[in-house]
Order: C-alpha cells, then structure tokens, then sequence
C-alpha cells in the first residue's frame, strides 16, 4: 500500500502546492503588514486604483488584439506590442504637427479624433501587412514556427521605425482640457485617466456589438470554431482573418492614442515591448481567446499593477518596489499559466486548443 | 500571356522599389555609404542600392519560370531571352519608384518625421555623393536634378536586364558569376580587418597593395577577385580529388620514418610557438623562422646556424622564473625545429620528383601509388584532423587581436548556441529567456571571484569558482523549468522571456543591490591563470574559449546520440506519445533545462571574466535572440549549424561596426526569411530531405487510388 | 487465476456524459480480445484510461498486481503495457530505428553522465536497446529493415507507418500490447496481413493483446474473446459468433429505430 502511494507521489505536484500556498501566504502578508502600518491612506488607494484602471483599459485594448488572433488562429501574435507601437508614434508627428499649426489649442477635440484616425490606420496597416507577408504563408507549418516569425518580425518592425522616426524619445502635447482633476471622496483624480477609462470602454463595447451582431463578426466566430467547416461554409476564411487582424491593429492604434494622452513621454520605437508582454498576460489572464476575458483581464493587470508594489511588495519590506512594477505582470503571468492557464472566464480548452 | 507577364514585371517592381525606398529611409543606405566596396568607384549603400535592382531582376524571371511552369506541368519550358524585357520592365518600375523618392525629396521636408530623409540621401542617389569627382565626370547625363534622375532609371533598368539574364545563364556559370559578385563585395567590407592581418612586412603586404587601396578595394583587386573567384568555382570540384591524390602519393612513397618526423618536427615547432606566445611574450613568433634573410629567400644554413648558437648562448636575462628566463631557449629551439623541418621538406619533396621522373621514364602505369582504401582514409582523416587543430591553434596569431576579439565573441555564442540547441533543438522547447542562464553565470562568477569589497566576498579564482557558478546555474535551471513543465510550446515561450526579463530587473533593483551592485553592476573581478600564464587579451582567451566550445560539442554530440537524446528527440516531437512509451516527460524537460544552463554558464562565467565587470545591461533580450537566431540560421538542431550560425550572426556584424545599429534589424529579418524560405536552416540537421523519401509515400498515394478505385468499382458493379 | 488486467467498475466522466461508464473488463495472458463499438461508445478513452492518458473518475484497473490509476503514462509503460493510435503518431523526424529505441528506453536507465563518457556498462546497454530494436524490426520482414533502419519515419508509407508504430510497441518489451484500430486506412490485402500478424504476435512473440478493431473479418479471424461496448457500457461478452449475433450488439450497430418503431406501436 505505501510502495503504491509512494509510486503516485508526483514531486511536481507537491512543490507546485506549496508554491500555491507560498504565494497566497506572501501576498496576504504583504497587504496585511501594509495595511495596518496605515502608510497610505483610502485616498491614495482611490488615485492609484483610477490610474490603474486608465492604465489597464489600455492594456485591455491590445489583449483584445492577442486574443481575437490567438482565437482564430491559435497563435500568438507576437509582434502586436509593435503594431500598437507603430500607430502610437506615428500620430506622435501628427500631434506635433497639429499643435505647432496651433490647430490643437483651438480644436482639442477634433486633434484627439485627427490622431485616432492616423494612429489607427496605421496600426491597421501594420497589423494586415504582418499577417499577408509573415503570417499567412506558414499557416499550416507547426506551431513554433509562426512563432518564431514573429519574434522576428516583432525585431524588424522595432528597429525599422527606430531607423524611420530616428532614436531618441519623445513627448505627446498635453490637451488643456484634460489637464485638471477631480476631487471624489476626498482623492484627487485626473481626469484624463477618468477620459481615457470611458473610452477604452466605449470602443469594447464597440467590438463586443461588432462580434456580436454583425455578420462579419458571426463568421469570425464561426472561423474560430472550426476553420474547415466555415470555409465549407461558404466563409472566406482568409478574409475574416485578414479582419480579425485589422481589428486588433484598430484597437491597438486607439490603445496608442489613449497612451499618448494620459502618459505622454517615453514616445520611441521600443515602447511596444513591455506593454505588449503585459497585454499578453492580460489576454491570458482573462482567458486567452475569450473577448470579455480580455477586457477584464486588462483592467485587472492595469489595476494590480497600480497597487501592487504599493500595497503588497512594500510591506513584504522590499526596498525600491516600484522598480519591480514590470516584474510583477511576468510573474503574474507564470502563476496563472502554472495555476490557470485557462484565464479567469476562460472554459477548459480542449485537447487540440490547449 | 504576354500581358500578364508585363503585369508581373510592374508587380515585381512594385515590390522592388518598396524595397529600396525602404533601404533608403530606413538609413541603411546612407549609413552604409560611408564604408567602400572598391575604393572611389562604389560604395556599400550604392551596392545595396543597385542590388535591388538587380535582385528584382532575377526574381522577376523566376517568376516568369514559374508562370510559364505551373506545378503540375511535366515537360519543363525553358524561359526564352526575350523575357528578359520584363525583368527590364522590374527594373524601370524600381528606377522610378526611386525617381518619386528623389522628387518628393527635392519638394517637400519630411526630415521632422523621417529622419533619415536627408540631404545627404538625395545626393546619394543623384550620385552625386559617395564617388570621387572623377567618376562623377565620367558619369552620363551630366550634373543636375533631371540628369540624375534619368540615370536612376537607365541604371536600374540596365540591372533589371542584367538579373534576368543572370537567371537565365546556365546554373555552373551563373553560380560562379553570383559568387564572383558576392566575393568582390565580401572582401570590399573586410578591407579594415584585411589591412590590420595583411598589411605588414613580409610577403601579405605585397598581396594586400595588389587587391586594396584607401578603405576598399582598388578596381583592379576587383577585377582579380571576380576572375580569381569565377576560376576557383570552376575548378572546385577537382580540389577535393587532387587532396586525396597529394596525399596518397605522400603515404606511398615517403617512407614511415621520414613522415612521422616530419610531423613531430611540425608538432614541436607549433607548440613551441603556442608556449612561446602563452607564456613569454605576448607577440606570435613570425611563421617562418626567423632567420635573417630567410623572408627574401636568402637561405644561408651559416646564417642560420649562427643564430641559434647566438640564441643559446645568449645570456639569461629575464629573472621572472617560469617560461620567461628560458625564453632565448626556447626561441632557438623554433628556429632549430623550422630549420631542420623545412630541410626534411625540401629532401622529400626531393624525393618524391625523383620518384616521379622515375616513374614517367618507366612508363608503367601499374606502379604508380595506390595505397590500400583503408590506409588512405585513415591518413587523409589524420592529415585533415592536423591541418584543423594546427588552424584553430595559430588562427589567433595569424589574423590578429581585433579578429581574436571577433573570434571570443563568435565563441561565447557558439558556447551558448550548443547550450540552447539543448533546450530547443533536442528537447523542442522554445526558451526565449536564454539570456537569464548566461547572466546567473556571469553574475555568479562575478559575486565568487570579485576582488571589490562591497559585494561577495568569497575572492575565489575562477577555477575554484567555476564548479560552483555552474552548479548554481544548473540549479537556477531547474527552478526555471519547473513552473513551465506544464505548459505548451508557445505559452513556454513566452513565460522564459518573461523570466530573462525577471532576471535583469532583478540584478536592477534596489533589492538585490547589496548583492548584485544594481545599475553599477560588479567591477574587479579578476582574470583567468592557468599556472603562471594569465589568460588576458582576445589572442589569449581564444583559447580557453576553443577549449570551452570544443568540450560543449562534444558534450552535446554525444548526448544527441544517446539514450538521453532520444527520449529527448520523442518528447520534442510528440510529447504525448513520448511519455506513452516509456519516457519520464518531466524529468527530461527539467535535464533538458538544467544541461542548456550549466553549458551557457560557463559562457556567462568567461565572458564575466573577459571583462572584469559587468553590468545588468549586457544581459538583455537581445542576447537570448542572438543565440536564438543563429541556431535557425544554422538549422535547429543541427550542432555544425551553431558554429555556422554563430559567425554569421555574430562574427560578420561584428566585424562590420556600422551595422550594429541595424544589428537586431537583420537577426529579425533572417529569422523570418529562414521560417518563411528555408526553415530546416543554411545547414541542416542530418539525414533530412533523404531521395527516397518522396517516393515511398508517392507510391503509397498511387496504391491508395488504384485501391479506391477498384472498391468503387466493385461497389458499382456490384 | 488473476487476470492480467483487469478494471472494475471503472468510470471516466466528461462532463455529464458517462464516456466508460463503470465498465468491468479483463483479459488473461496469451489472449486476443477484440473491443467492438461504434463510434464514441468510450472504446479509445478506455484504451486511454488504461495507460493513463485520462486520469479516471472512479473505479480500479489492476495490471499483473499493480492499480493503474494514478500512475503516469510511462510508469505504465514500464509496468509492461503498450499500445498504438488511432491516427498513427510517429516520431516523424526520427529514423525507423530510433523510433522502436526509444520503445525501448524504459528498459534501460544510463543517463547523461553515461551519455557523455560512454563506459563499458553504458556501450553495453546501447548496443542491447539497438540489438533489441533491430529484432522487432526484423518481425516485418524487409519492410521495415536494412537500409530504411536510417531513413526518416514520415518518408514511410502508410501501412508501413502503422507497422512501425507497432514495432515500437513491441519494443518496450510489453506484456500487454493495446492496438487501436490497427487496420483503419488500409487496403484488404493490408488488412489480412495485419490479421495474420496479431496472431503471429501472440504465438511467436507471446504477447497478450487488446484490440480495437472495425473490420469484423479481422475480429472474426483474431480474436479468442470478443468484447462489445455501446455508450461507455459493456453490452456483451463471448466469442465472435456469440457477440456478432447478440441482439444488443446488432441494435447498437444499427441504431435504435426498431426499438423505437416497438415502442410508438405499443
């Protein structure tokens, strides 16, 4: 009987269990230890939850991006953190150009659209091109190697806008009308996150009719259940992927504009990378191929973040917390793959999926 | 037909003059016209510039080959010359995609948004630019705007023609031709490494005058280039032959003792140099004895003599102990063995004519040299197995410390690709976080060893530190593999990236600071002693890295055929199945990973010592892509396409300064090119593509039909 | 006599639907026993329950002493339980050797010290998993032997795919061998080869066997003990013309219509 138990004994489980209730344990101490020294105060906690949120609807945006590829074509799309960034800076030249015409101090608003506009053209370029010259001919070859492709075309598209818009950082004009703050319960909040927030939602609310509702969007879905039969169909599944790209370089556009307002700077041509990566785990952390999943994973990363190495590193007495805000969407990353790699709405994918 | 060949060529254009346009924004043609192919005449941008041109050219025909060819078509048509007028149209398309550019340039600025839309960029395609003024007069259409224009055109038309024609030549010619071009313009970029491993008393400086001038080479080491490259590929296939003949007649005819003298008498004077070289001073003795006037071929055996007796009885100088008081010694010893080995060669070489013009009188055929087959090999494997480790060991002092830094680099990446092509190429899990092993070497080796107070402590030696660094760093590879045990390829993936990006914010952070030294990293760290010889300076550390590279192949040579490699080879292509039959999956994952980290730390420890510092910075992304990107170059999982891939991606940039900026712009470019053209790699894992394997299947096919058929058949009929 | 495997009342549940459904089955060693069905009456993910692909929702399956369940795939393996797929799933880009070596791999256990300087003990061990390898091989003739031990597995055709994935069953030197539809995509002359070969197995080589099989005139030819199974159940047990005539086993391969005509007349 114990031979038998001990045959069954997996050491991958057993550790994989204790590092669940090692993190647990870590996490709840961390924001107990912090809470109760009373360092911050509710409406700390309130200004840091608005600018996660800001932050985290656009991270939303891009996973919307991994995800609607990722449920179609079962890949990940490495190189979105670039499509993203391509749009991002290239309306940065417009938004510069409309302001030193002084067209942005008298019609900030239309600026703001002018800029959507470009940035998600843009992006949409970018995102079909990716797909037609990088993507499609290796369609049927084995996982990987898409893979790999876009890493390499995620390299390609860095250093080429580095050598079009030139190396060094840049900075988005600032929009008087955003420039205030609320005062709610006592916290301060800037009112461009509060913007920023609101649109982000508007546009996935936009998406979420548009899969949907629309005809376009049923045959992405029903390329997404099953490329063969919705070709037989009659669907062009080439078409609807050529969409599913668009889409997603649409909406990553829109992310870089509304990255441009409430974080001007950093502007440059490897700021893709790391929001990229954090889209991912966001796609993932909401279940990846999942659309809501993405919206509420964003939201969730963007918020943690936020209030992350605040609430939980910093009591934890770790010095220079806000240095390991990166780190904490990887590691996030890794103990929901470890722990739920089928996201937080996601169903259990099946064998072929997973 | 006609027309939709027409529409091909303007297609093929198209893409053509989107290529160059984006050469020309992207900056690489302006940055790269700095550097000279042939001095005055031709610089690197305008290469690139034309051989787009010339490209679309070629691809156009191969197109126009495969509209005419479609899959299924038996009998092959040839395309005929007339063709040639599309690629010409390829090329106008291109020329005056070029012709916009140029327009758009003199009209409008866009250098706000694009930088590199510049002045200096529109006179480099007007010419006007990057070729000495006597060119420029001898250039047609003259000066100005319009002229230059028209000669875009003119030019990419005439090249447009040159590359279909090019394709249309016969597969041998167009090959040496290919290769004559591509030789001219491979010489042109090394012309700096060139001058500094040639241009230097002796017999090199006379070869270096003849093909270089200025920073390029001269038109006429152009032209010797092309024909000398042309002649040598038609000649090829006769070379490995006439190797083996060389080689058996020397087994033949010289005499056992002569040989193994001869070779012994090589073998000393070798090592002697290597000691030489280790141990005394850090200059190579030259590669011919240094007597005087043995360079102008002045032999003299009194001279000679009198040297060495000079060398010997020459007082001892030095007082430093080891191999440096025995230096006179030892330098005498060279001259000695060279002399001694250099009369053996002129009295075999002696012999072996004799034998010859006995053998030509006598006219009997049946006596010339045809050792055994088995002999033969074995003596052609050993001459080549000499000549190999003779070349490895005095390449360093042959080309010189800049090409020896080159050479440290490749082999830092060779080291780190063997470790990697574990993990990917045998094991099939893709790490993108490759990086994060080599930093825990280095940082290991940094913290063991350092002799700065503020952070370690431990001031071992390298030696002492190494066992530990690695087994620190195997550790640190199991810790990595086992939260990704679980998860499939592409989520592997991206977690390991995830995880070398953890590692450098880490070493980062205020956190780990008191240990890691943050931003400042960990200075002091001391160098690497074997006995008295302290291995400093690229010409030195090539060896230790030699050394390393040569363990890692072995170590991965053998392990790819093993027990231990098939169970890896099984999980990597199925992993199911793999565990189905036998195969404990996860504890080769973790072997998988913990051998990829405890080869790249011992890169991740040399390169620690090389430099002496180190900072979180040297270990970003791009170094988990390099090593990534030249396993695919090489072809994953094939061990000789490491080192391939190692210089090809490593070496040539680095020899190439101006290209470092566009650096990960190429690795990004050659991996997708290799996914999307050639995914098995330049050199691929062995046994693929076997002749027979189409046919088996192609039969089966043809079985499976006639079977079909017949059950149809019968079905009907019955 | 213990059986040589034996599951009882062995249960796997994909959400709601009961895919074995507390199924006792054994079989006893130096038997050929056939497992019938249609299509998604639970036989493969029985074959998968055994060998541990599915971790099983309840019940026992007990192999030469030994519970089953809980264990891993290769644990199994080691215990001496085989078996083939449905779709054939070689190792492609290996060669036919290699892929009945790695058959072989439970059998051996140097490592990568072993692997790296290669002593006496671990020549010896590679030589007898090569020599072991080249004698299943050698049961298919030339198909599968002399100058194809080096080519590719996915430069074979077909039939010959599904030989070698037998072959590398045979190589984990099993006592128990699971085939799943060993016939399915071949040609009749094939498929009478293959019949001949199971019994060929069984006698020369002493293997015990399960099969899945489609084809009844391979069942009819092969089998000592036919096993019927319909939705995850047992229907019926016996030798094939018991089986064959057995009025469950008709129903369920007709489908239910006439049952249904009984019921609306009534």
């Amino acid at each position: 009987m114990l031979r038998n138990a001990l045959e069954r004994f997996s050491w991958v489980a057993f550790l994989l269990w204790c590092l669940r209730i090692g993190v647990i344990a870590l996490v709840v101490w961390g924001a107990s230890a912090t809470l109760l020294s009373g360092r911050y105060s509710a409406s700390n906690w309130i200004s840091l939850i608005v600018a996660g949120l800001a932050q985290g609807s656009v991270y939303a945006l891009i996973a919307l991006g991994y995800s609607l590829v990722y449920g179609i074509l079962l890949m990940i799309n490495f190189a979105h953190g670039e499509v993203f960034m391509a749009g991002c800076f290239t309306a940065y030249f417009a938004a510069r150009a409309l302001e030193s015409s002084g067209y942005l101090a008298k019609h900030p608003l239309l600026t703001i659209g002018a800029l959507l506009i470009v940035s998600m053209a843009v992006s949409t370029i970018v995102a079909v091109l990716l797909e037609r010259l990088a993507y499609r001919p290796l369609r049927n070859a084995p996982r990987l190697v898409p893979l790999i492709t876009a890493i390499g075309a995620s390299f390609v598209l860095q250093y080429t806008f580095r050598g079009l818009y030139g190396s060094g950082f840049s900075a988005y004009p600032t929009f008087d009308i955003l420039r205030g703050r609320w005062m709610v319960a006592g916290a301060s909040i800037q009112i461009v996150q509060v913007v920023v927030f609101i649109s982000a939602l508007l546009l996935m609310a936009v998406l979420y009719w548009f899969v949907e509702r629309t005809k376009t969007g049923k045959s992405m879905r029903a390329v997404s259940e099953d490329k063969e039969i919705a070709a037989l169909m009659g669907i062009d599944v080439n078409r609807v992927i050529l969409v599913t790209f668009a889409i997603g370089g649409l909406l990553a556009g829109a992310a870089g504009v509304l990255r441009g307002l409430y974080q001007p700077q950093g502007i440059s041509a490897f700021m893709g990378f790391i929001p990229g990566l954090k889209a991912f785990t966001a796609a993932v952390l909401g279940g990846i191929g999942n659309i809501p999943g993405a919206m509420l994973g964003g939201i969730f990363l963007g918020v943690f973040e936020s209030i992350g190495p605040n609430l939980v590193l910093e009591g934890l007495g770790i010095p220079g917390a806000n240095q390991l805000r990166d780190a904490i969407a990887i590691v996030m990353l890794v103990f929901v793959l470890i722990f739920r790699p089928q996201g937080i709405l996601g169903e259990k994918l099946s064998e072929e999926k997973a | 037909m006609t027309n939709s060949k027409l529409k091909l060529g303007i297609r093929m254009g198209a893409y053509g003059g989107v290529a160059t346009i984006y050469l020309c924004l992207v900056g690489i043609i302006e940055t790269f016209s700095d550097r000279d192919i042939i001095t005055g005449i031709i610089s690197l941008g305008h290469t690139l510039l034309f051989l787009t041109a010339l490209v679309t050219g070629y691809l156009n025909m191969q197109q126009v080959d495969k509209l005419i060819n479609p899959a299924h078509q038996v009998v092959e048509k040839a395309p005929k010359p007339k063709d040639t007028i599309h690629s010409a149209v390829a090329g106008i398309i291109t020329g005056i995609s070029l012709v916009i550019l140029v327009l758009v340039l003199d009209r409008f600025n866009i250098r706000d948004m694009l930088v590199n839309a510049s002045p200096k960029l529109f006179e480099l395609l007007l010419l006007e630019k990057g070729v000495t003024p006597t060119m420029v007069s001898l250039l047609p259409f003259g000066q100005g705007l319009a002229a230059g224009m028209l000669r875009l055109v003119v030019f990419s038309t005439v090249l447009g023609l040159v590359g279909g024609t090019l394709y249309l030549l016969p597969p041998t010619r167009r090959r040496s031709i290919m290769l004559g071009i591509a030789m001219v313009v491979l010489l042109g970029l090394l012309s700096d490494l060139m001058r500094i491993a040639l241009n230097k008393p002796g017999w090199s400086e006379g070869f270096y005058k003849l093909i270089y001038t200025g920073r390029g080479l001269s038109s006429q080491g152009a032209v010797i280039t092309l024909v000398a490259t042309a002649a040598i590929t038609s000649a090829w296939r006769y070379i490995p032959d006439s190797y083996t003949r060389v080689i058996s007649v020397i087994t033949a005819w010289l005499p056992t003792w002569i040989r193994i003298t001869l070779a012994s008498l090589l073998s000393v004077s070798l090592l002697l140099r290597l000691a030489w070289f280790l141990g005394i001073e850090n200059v190579y003795p030259p590669i011919l004895p240094d007597c005087p006037g043995l360079i102008t071929s002045n032999i003299s055996l009194t001279n000679c003599t009198e040297w060495i007796s000079q060398g010997l009885s020459a007082p001892q100088e030095s007082t430093e102990g080891g191999l440096a008081s025995s230096a006179p010694a030892v330098s005498a010893a060279i001259t000695l063995a060279d002399s001694l080995m250099l009369l053996g060669i002129a009295a075999s070489i002696f012999l072996l004519l004799v034998r010859t013009v006995q053998m030509s009188m006598s006219s009997d055929i049946q006596k010339w040299p045809a050792p055994p087959l088995q002999k033969l090999e074995r003596a052609q494997r050993l001459v080549t197995l000499y000549l190999g480790v003779a070349a490895l060991l005095f390449i360093p002092g042959v080309v010189g410390v800049y090409p020896s830094e080159v050479l440290v680099m490749v082999g830092l990446y060779v080291v780190m690709g063997l470790g990697l092509n574990i993990v990917v190429g045998m094991a099939g899990l893709l790490d993108l976080g490759y990086v994060a092993f080599f930093a825990v070497g280095a940082y290991s080796m940094a913290v063991l060893t350092t002799v700065d107070a503020s952070v370690g402590g431990a001031q071992l030696s390298f030696w002492g530190a190494l066992p530990l660094v690695v087994v620190i760093t195997g550790i640190a590879g199991l810790l990595v593999g086992a939260p990704v045990l679980r998860m499939r390829g592409d989520y592997l993936a991206i977690v390991t990236l995830g995880f070398g990006e953890i590692a450098r914010f880490l070493a980062l952070s205020d956190w780990f600071k008191p240990a890691l030294g943050g931003a400042q990293g960990i200075i002091k760290i001391p160098d690497i002693h074997i006995g008295g010889v302290e291995f400093v300076g690229p010409q030195k550390l090539y060896y230790l890295i030699l050394v390393s590279c040569l363990i890692a192949y072995f170590i991965t040579a053998r392990l790819k055929d093993s027990r231990v490699g098939r169970a890896w080879g099984a999980m990597r292509e199925d992993e199911q199945v793999a565990d189905v039959m036998g195969v404990n999956t996860t504890a080769y994952k973790l072997l998988a990973f913990a051998m990829g980290a405890l080869i790249a730390s011992v890169s991740g420890a040399i390169f620690a010592a090389k430099l002496g510092t180190i900072y979180p910075h040297s270990f970003n992304v791009q170094v988990s892509i390099t090593a990534l990107g030249l396993l695919i170059v090489g072809g994953i999982g094939s061990l000789p396409g490491v080192v391939v891939g190692a210089f090809a991606l490593v070496g040539l940039p680095e020899l190439l300064r101006e290209f470092s900026e566009y650096r990960m712009l190429f690795y990004g470019a050659a991996m997708v090119i290799m996914m999307l053209v050639r995914p098995q790699g330049l050199l691929p894992s062995a046994r693929r593509g076997h002749k027979l394997q189409g046919n088996e299947r192609d039969q089966d096919d043809w079985m499976r039909i006639a079977a079909e058929s017949e059950a149809a058949g019968s079905e009907s009929s019955g | 006599m213990p059986h040589l495997l034996e599951s009882r009342r062995l249960l796997k549940d994909f959400g709601g639907l009961n895919a074995v459904d507390h199924l006792d089955f054994h079989i006893d060693e130096g038997e050929i026993v056939s497992l019938i069905g249609p299509n998604g009456a639970g036989k493969t993910t029985f074959f998968n329950l055994i060998t541990g692909f599915y971790p099983a929702d309840d019940g026992k399956v007990l192999f030469d002493g030994h519970n089953l369940l809980g264990l891993s795939p290769y644990q199994i393996t080691e215990l001496g339980i085989a078996r083939t797929f449905q779709t054939v799933r070689l190792f492609q880009e290996m060669t036919i050797l290699e892929n009945v070596m790695v058959g072989q791999h439970c059998r051996g256990r140097s490592g990568v010290l072993g692997a790296v300087f290669r002593p006496p003990r671990y020549r010896a061990e590679e030589a007898r998993i090569r020599k072991k390898a080249e004698e299943q091989l050698a049961f298919f003739g030339s198909r599968l032997g002399g100058y194809r031990l080096d080519q590719m597995a996915n430069s074979l055709s077909y039939a010959n795919r599904r030989r070698l994935e037998i072959a590398r069953a045979m190589g984990t030197e099993a006592k128990l061998i699971l085939m799943d539809e060993p016939s399915a995509g071949m040609n009749p002359k094939e498929t009478e080869e293959i019949a001949s070969l199971i019994g060929k197995l069984r006698d020369e080589r002493g293997f015990t066997i399960l099969v899945i099989e489609h084809d009844m005139k391979v069942v009819k030819g092969v089998s000592d003990r036919v096993v019927a199974m319909d939705y995850g159940h047992k229907i019926a047990e016996g030798t094939y013309e018991n089986v064959a005539n057995d009025e469950h086993v008709i129903e369920a391969y007709l489908g239910r219509k006439a049952t249904r005509e009984d019921q609306d007349a009534s």
